[in-house]
């Protein structure tokens, strides 16, 4: 009888975890630990210095579970834009994993050289270099008194997937959460490290570009 | 053999594959290299080449809708811009480069004088929305191809969506552009056996194979990589060439090697159309300062007698091919007019 029961629970229990289920994924861009609202100033580095962000677009995708190989074939690849909260959160398909997710901010080669996109990929989206070839991993655009750019202007496109000046990053986290993870870019972290007054702007892909991207990408934590 | 069901999926599996390559309309030349473009994620049909076709030369494609791809890639002169050392767009501005030739696209990793463009679908989007080209933004091209009393239809018929997607449109335009395929000059048909050089002709491609093949390889007559070729910066442009591209100053004034077909149609020469004779191209070759010069391939001087050159370029005319450059299919789409007109003559009617 034991045996018998042990055979269901086993059986059902494989089937369980042979499963697919939705694991949810969200992004969250903070300033001083709440939301960044687009246009609204925020407190800088002193008193008499502000800052605003316009937009805020990146790339992420090509998941990876820890218990799961690379998938074939392109991979899949989500926008997230500011301006558009729906965009923020989603679900991947993924059965229960042991631990870690990685995923990668920004487009890679491959995907960069296989032709016209539909989707996130869309160049109606605004993240495709029209001159050269090549997605725009991480948009990142404001107003801040500390840059020396028109009208205090900072543009930040950060791209590139040809070495040396690959600026695609990946990030690995370790996680027990099956069902709903949270991630944080803490942008009041980051500016900091911006050189608004001697870089106001990075257009095209380049060594700036590439540090640039590391930067940011190390400052997504997982809080949930 | 007897079982009727094997002889109905054999039938089935004839049929299917007899159709498939009846719709491929890519036919790959018997001397040529298999084609670097896949068509795996582009299918290449005739009516999807037929759209692409009808894009190519509607000028709704530009801002002011007064300058068209075939403006600056004229079917006549090889797809290229005959007389124009640089190209002209929207406003009568003047562009920075001399139009290139469009054709064998399907045997090019990367296109563009700098290889700006990784891919033939996404390249088209570099002119339409270049200030000096077509000034467009895709979002509104979509838009008022959407709003044309054909297009929409079109693009249903092809793609099975009557919305325009930015996808649709993109992949088109590459297929009519890689169903340019010139392939059938003197050159070829000596290849495959049906004519014989002159003396003179041979003479040339001998010649040819000694001093330039290394570079404009046959039966491409171009190698697809970047070049320094000896030409000197022009400082009214600044154009650097690849090294725009890659910021690398190892690439600087290096441009994509040109194919040598159909140079009759396709003057003036060069990135920049500096050079409106074939002559005045063998000159520059024949003086080349050695300073500066990082081409590999042009480390020996070429030296050439008088009627060396009249043999070379001899040789460089078998390669003109007049059955691609009067390709009925390459030209004007008599289509456009006609769904234009109805068009017009609906709004005219829904006016009154």
């Amino acid at each position: 009888m034991r045996f018998f029961i042990f055979c269901i629970l086993f059986t059902f229990g494989t089937q369980v975890l042979s499963q697919n289920q939705p694991l949810k994924l969200e992004f969250q861009f903070t300033y001083g630990d709440e939301p960044i609202a687009l246009s609204k100033k925020y407190p800088h580095l002193s008193p008499s210095d502000s800052i605003q962000f316009n937009v805020i677009k990146i790339y992420v995708g090509n998941f990876v579970l820890s218990n799961e190989p690379a998938g074939e074939g392109l991979p899949q690849f989500f926008l997230l834009d500011l301006s558009k909260p729906e965009s923020l959160a989603f679900s991947i398909e993924s059965k229960p994993f042991l631990g870690e997710i990685g995923f990668q901010i920004g487009i890679d080669s491959l995907t960069n050289v296989s032709g016209a996109m539909e989707g996130a990929l869309d160049p109606l989206n605004g993240m495709y270099w029209t001159w050269q070839s090549g997605y725009i991993n991480i948009k990142i655009e404001g107003v801040s008194s500390l840059s020396s750019g028109r009208n205090d202007e900072f543009q930040y496109h950060l791209g590139g997937y040809q070495f040396p000046k690959n600026a695609v990053q990946r990030r690995s986290f370790e996680t027990q959460n099956q069902s709903h993870l949270i991630f944080e870019l803490p942008l009041d972290e980051l500016t900091p490290l911006f050189d608004f007054a001697h870089t106001p702007a990075i257009m095209s892909p380049s060594p700036k570009a590439v540090e640039l991207s590391a930067v940011i990408s190390s400052h997504l934590i997982l809080i949930k | 053999m007897s079982n009727p069901l094997f002889s109905i999926l054999l039938i089935f599996v004839v049929v299917v594959a007899f159709t498939a390559a009846e719709n491929s309309v890519f036919i790959k030349p018997e001397h040529f290299p298999d084609p670097l473009v896949s068509f795996d994620n582009n299918s290449h049909t005739p009516d999807k080449v037929a759209l692409g076709r009808l894009l190519f030369f509607d000028p709704q494609l530009s801002l002011d809708e007064t300058i068209s791809c075939a403006s600056c890639h004229s079917p006549y002169n090889a797809f290229a811009h005959t007389d124009h050392a640089l190209s002209h767009g929207i406003g009568d501005q003047i562009g920075q480069r001399n139009a290139p030739a469009l054709f064998n696209l399907a045997w090019k990793n990367t296109l563009m004088w700098d290889g700006a463009a990784n891919h033939i679908e996404t390249q088209a989007l570099a002119p339409l929305t270049n200030e000096k080209e077509m000034g467009e933004d895709l979002a509104h091209v979509l838009s008022k191809l959407q709003a044309s009393s054909f297009y929409p239809q079109k693009f249903l018929s092809v793609f099975g969506d009557s919305i325009i997607q930015s996808q649709s449109l993109l992949k088109a335009l590459a297929s009519f552009q890689l169903s340019l395929i010139s392939a059938n000059a003197k050159y070829d048909q000596v290849q495959l056996g049906e004519l014989e050089f002159t003396d003179q002709e041979l003479n040339g491609e001998s010649l040819f194979m000694q001093h330039c093949n290394a570079c404009h390889t046959a039966p491409l007559f171009s190698n697809d990589l970047y070049k320094q070729n000896g030409l000197q910066l022009d400082p009214t442009l600044n154009d650097l060439g690849r090294m725009d591209v890659t910021l690398d100053p190892n690439d600087s004034l290096k441009f994509k090697v040109p194919s040598l077909r159909n140079l009759s149609y396709s003057y003036p020469y060069m990135h920049d159309g500096r050079f409106n004779k074939l002559n005045e191209v063998i000159a520059h070759y024949t003086s080349i300062s050695r300073n500066n010069l990082t081409s590999n391939e042009l480390d020996q001087p070429i030296t050439l007698t008088e009627n060396d050159k009249v043999d070379l370029v001899a040789f460089l005319l078998t390669l003109n091919d007049k059955d691609f450059i009067f390709n009925q299919k390459h030209q004007f789409p008599k289509e456009l007019l006609i769904q234009k007109k109805n068009t017009n003559s609906n709004q005219s009617t829904s006016n009154q």
